[in-house]
């Protein structure tokens, strides 16, 4: 992609692929889904999740999976709130940028 | 490199870190390749990068520093303090800054060579001190005291001198009067009159040259010394 993506841009993508899984997903899922929408390093996503749980969009639980630990990351209520203002702000920033470009074509 | 080398690696790099932040950041990539399953593993430890890059990124993290600087770009997250390599959080310095560094570096070095210069002379005199307080001391008194003793002979030499020529003049006029009544012991001590009135002359002149030649040229040439040795000095400075 040649557009780059900004750190706000980058939370509100995974807040929103959080959101999707009510039981919460894991790290591995979470930069697979990810990178369906953008392109991002295997390694980026650990200081965004730890971010964000640290702000308290984010909250984590261990789950025994194959006989060993798995984080969870489930998202929480200020998350959800946080993730209403990214979509109604890319709602915005989105339609005024194709309002733009497309009346260039 | 494998995955055991690469989490060890990593469990290395950041032990200095706290405990939980480690063993929450340890988790997270040791569940990460498990995750991905040992298909992906190569591919994924080479998107990783180093042990040291991925260590050096949750630093910064963890000092609160990627919420600035980064940018998703299209060839994935980017990040200039993280490139590898030399992936180092501080920015590079551009090479002007450098030369200032050095030219800052060099004037450094002069000042603390005076510095050290006077600490060394003063680590010297401290050191010195004793020695040449009492060798120094020793010199001075003993110089003092020649002068001390030069200056109450020439005390004396002028009392001398005085009483030499007052004691002469009084002699003669004794003498003289005295020569009416004992004309040898008169003439006599009309002699000796004479005599310690010449010495007392020649004494009254010594002293006269002393005081007033030899004392103001051995104060001048103190003074001189003095000046020269404080001259010296500044010009050494």
């Amino acid at each position: 992609m040649v557009f780059n993506t900004g750190a706000a841009l980058l939370d509100a993508i995974v807040l929103a692929v959080v959101s999707r899984e009510q039981e919460g997903t894991y790290g591995y899922r979470i930069t697979q889904d990810v990178r369906e929408a953008i392109d991002i390093s295997e390694s980026t996503l650990y200081p965004v999740l730890r971010r964000l749980q640290k702000e308290e969009c984010l909250e984590v639980h261990d789950m025994a999976i194959d006989g060993r630990n798995r984080r969870y990351y489930k998202i929480t209520e200020k998350g959800r709130v946080q993730l209403n203002l990214y979509q109604g702000e890319w709602m915005v920033y989105s339609k005024k940028i194709s309002g733009i470009l497309e009346v260039a074509i | 490199m494998s995955r055991e080398e690469f989490m060890k690696e990593l469990e290395y790099l950041l032990q200095d870190i706290k405990e939980e932040e480690r063993s929450d950041a340890l988790a997270y990539y040791r569940d990460y390749l498990e995750e991905a399953g040992p298909e992906n593993e190569e591919k994924v430890l080479q998107e990783f990068g180093s042990p040291e890059k991925v260590a050096a990124v949750i630093r910064a993290s963890i000092s609160g520093n990627m919420t600035e600087g980064g940018e998703y770009t299209e060839a994935g997250y980017g990040d200039e303090r993280f490139r590898e390599p030399g992936y180092q959080v501080v920015a590079s310095q551009n090479p002007s800054q450098e030369t200032n560094d050095r030219k800052e570096n060099n004037e450094k070095e002069i000042r603390t060579n005076r510095g050290l210069k006077i600490f060394l002379w003063g680590v010297l005199i401290l050191v010195a001190a004793p020695v040449i307080f009492s060798v120094g001391g020793g010199i001075f008194s003993l110089v003092a005291g020649i002068a001390v003793v030069v200056l109450v002979m020439f005390f004396c030499i002028a009392i001398f001198a005085l009483m030499g020529v007052i004691g002469g003049i009084a002699a003669m006029v004794g003498g003289g009067v005295y020569i009416l009544a004992d004309p040898l012991n008169g003439g006599l001590i009309i002699g000796i009159g004479l005599l310690a009135f010449g010495v007392g002359i020649f004494l009254l002149l010594l002293s006269v040259w002393f005081y007033g030649k030899a004392i103001p040229a051995v104060v001048r040439s103190i003074l001189d010394l003095c000046n020269r040795l404080v001259h010296r000095v500044r010009r050494r400075a």
